[in-house]
């Protein structure tokens, strides 16, 4: 309110200034105008013509009535004049109070508008800062409902188109992104399925020789025989290839809800540190353990997080050692902040590349080569812990360093 | 040298201008009499005012000049104060040139008297005998009452102010009729709501106003023959 304050000091100067001009200047104008009807020569003829009346009353005493009217009506005129004369001051003061009235109310209405339209101006300025500051935080598609032609309601228009020509660009950049990761979950479902099926094909043909070309010598048979069982293990294990990769995909498409029960989270992490530390030779694994609080959470689905984790760091620590001759390790960090509890997940590989973060959960994102892996494990980490009302999150370098968090009950809040 | 106290010197010229104020100035008129005559209080022997310049330059304007008496005495008794008033009214018919004279008191009884001099006015304004206050009966006025007397000189009458207001009021409206038409306007009906309001607060502002007021205390006398 208080940068109000300087125009509105300002017009009350102006309008007082203004107002002590037009009050002099009426002061003089007024009593000038009220001052004619009184004027000694008006008078002065007025009374010479009521002796006038009587004077021709005595040369014509017959047209007495007549003169008698026109001297009443003289008389009438005077003595309203001087009434007019006696109430002069008072007159003119009404009347300089009924201008200055006015011209204070046109002052008042006039600095009404000016502070109404400041108010308006300054609120559709707030909705434009609000519409910056929604852009700014990627929303688009604004509608911000300014119609008028000046300056601010061009800027508005300008935000809606520029958050329009925002929105559209997002919606090619996600089809050309949805594209992209098609094509690459094609290539890599190809060489998934090709890779078995070839495989399966060669064993196949080789199966058809041996059986096309029988060999009536025992010892050949016999090897005939031990070419034909390891052709079809090789047909079986293709096809038991195979038969995983769909599985992957059937765990992620029917990936089960939750089972909630109450978890001590610590001591899963105990247990699993020890339990698990002999599934990756390469890797050390190192638990910090933290005070925290009984949650309700899958214990399966959890653990499939964290052995999920614990591969990924494995095969990028295997393919970039640490600097240094450090030992591989992934460690364990189990905490509570705010309402919701943490386990901060690190390891002291190489880390993921920029310019895979922000796509790091989406599936089909991976770093390997193809062949080595679908890129479905993060997708299927981190589609866990929303279920579990967390989240899973990639924190900065060095090395990956992934946040899981939980929310704590209320109780414990 | 040691300066004169200044306390001193104006003291000095006070007392050496007092004198050529008052000689500037005209004595100040005496009291009218009060006396309690038949359960009323009367106001008799009225002061000499009628010549005095402030009140003579309104007696000839042809306007009725109103003088009004206010009275208001104290009981002893419980210190109620009782009220009365009385009005006296002049006015110089200029074609006649005779001075109309009415008298009206709290008895509601009118004295009107033509006059044909300024001295006959004089003559018998002195000898008017006007009834200001009844006290109510068996009330004590105890030993020596004060009546205080108030006298307001008005330089024309209401039925005046309100001509004089009706005729100003026309004269604006035909002038704002004259502009309106000279301009080649028609005028709008709230152009003339506006303009009637300004004329009725221009107009409203004809007010009459007392020209010169006195006051006196005067005692309340027992009663004495009437004058005629």
């Amino acid at each position: 309110m208080s940068r109000w304050w300087p125009p509105i000091l300002l017009a009350l100067v102006m309008a007082g200034s203004s107002a002590f001009l037009l009050h002099a200047f009426h002061r003089h104008a007024t009593r000038s105008w009220l001052s004619f009807g009184s004027h000694p020569e008006t008078l002065a003829i007025l009374e010479q013509s009521l002796e006038d009346q009587k004077a021709l009353v005595e040369l014509d005493p017959e047209s007495r009535e007549t003169r008698r009217e026109h001297f009443d009506k003289v008389q009438t005129l005077l003595q309203r004049l001087t009434i007019l004369e006696h109430s002069r001051e008072q007159m003119a003061r009404r009347y300089e109070t009924i201008l200055l009235l006015l011209f204070g109310a046109a002052v008042l209405l006039t600095l009404g508008f000016m502070v109404r339209r400041a108010r308006l101006e300054e609120r559709r300025l707030e909705r434009l800062g609000a519409a910056l500051g929604d852009l700014a935080a990627g929303q688009t598609d604004l509608r911000l409902g300014e119609r008028s032609g000046d300056t601010l309601g061009r800027i508005a228009r300008m935000i809606e188109q520029t958050s329009r020509r925002m929105a559209r660009d997002r919606r090619r950049l996600r089809s050309l992104e949805n594209l992209s990761a098609w094509q690459e979950a094609a290539r890599r479902h190809a060489h998934e399925m090709k890779t078995p099926l070839t495989g399966a094909r060669l064993e196949l043909e080789r199966l058809k020789g041996l059986l096309d070309e029988p060999s009536d010598r025992a010892a050949e048979a016999e090897s005939a025989d031990t070419q034909l069982h390891q052709a079809v293990r090789s047909v079986r294990q293709e096809l038991d290839r195979l038969g995983k990769f769909t599985q992957e995909f059937t765990s992620f498409a029917r990936l089960p809800r939750p089972s909630f029960s109450e978890l001590d989270l610590d001591a899963m992490m105990r247990e699993f540190v020890q339990v698990f530390d002999a599934a990756w030779p390469s890797l050390e694994l190192r638990y910090t353990p933290g005070d925290v609080p009984v949650v309700s959470a899958d214990q399966d689905q959890l653990r499939q997080v964290l052995v999920n984790l614990c591969d990924n760091a494995a095969l990028a620590l295997e393919s970039s050692p640490p600097e240094n001759d450090r030992a591989p390790r992934v460690e364990f960090h189990l905490a509570t902040e705010g309402d919701q509890l943490c386990l901060r997940v690190e390891d002291n590989g190489p880390g993921v590349p920029d310019e895979l973060r922000e796509r790091i959960f989406e599936p089909y994102v991976t770093t390997r080569s193809i062949g080595k892996g679908m890129g479905l494990g993060l997708a299927i980490c981190r589609k866990i812990l929303l279920d579990h009302g967390g989240d899973l999150e990639l924190l900065g370098e060095p090395g990956a360093v992934f946040r899981l968090t939980l929310p704590l009950p209320p109780t414990t809040r | 040298m040691r300066p004169a106290p200044l306390p001193g010197l104006l003291l000095l010229a006070a007392l050496l201008l007092l004198p050529l104020a008052a000689a500037g100035q005209e004595a100040a008129p005496r009291a009218p009499t009060a006396i309690r005559d038949g359960g009323g209080v009367h106001l008799t022997r009225l002061p000499s005012i009628l010549g005095r310049d402030e009140v003579r330059r309104h007696l000839d304007t042809g306007l009725t000049t109103s003088f009004l008496f206010k009275v208001s005495l104290r009981l002893p008794s419980g210190g109620s104060t009782l009220k009365g008033a009385a009005r006296v009214e002049i006015r110089y018919e200029p074609w006649d040139e005779v001075y109309q004279l009415a008298a009206l008191g709290l008895d509601g009884r009118l004295v009107q008297h033509n006059l044909s001099s300024f001295g006959d006015l004089e003559s018998r304004w002195r000898d008017l005998r006007l009834l200001v206050l009844v006290p109510p009966e068996r009330t004590r006025l105890g030993v020596g009452p004060k009546l205080r007397i108030d006298l307001e000189v008005l330089p024309f009458s209401s039925t005046e102010q309100r001509d004089t207001r009706r005729w100003f009021s026309e004269s604006l409206e035909r002038s704002g009729r004259g502009n309106a038409e000279n301009a080649g306007q028609v005028s709008e009906e709230r152009s003339e709501t506006l303009g009637e309001v300004f004329n009725l607060l221009m107009a409203t502002s004809i007010q009459r106003r007392a020209v010169v007021d006195y006051r006196w205390t005067s005692p309340v006398a027992g009663p004495t023959r009437s004058t005629p």
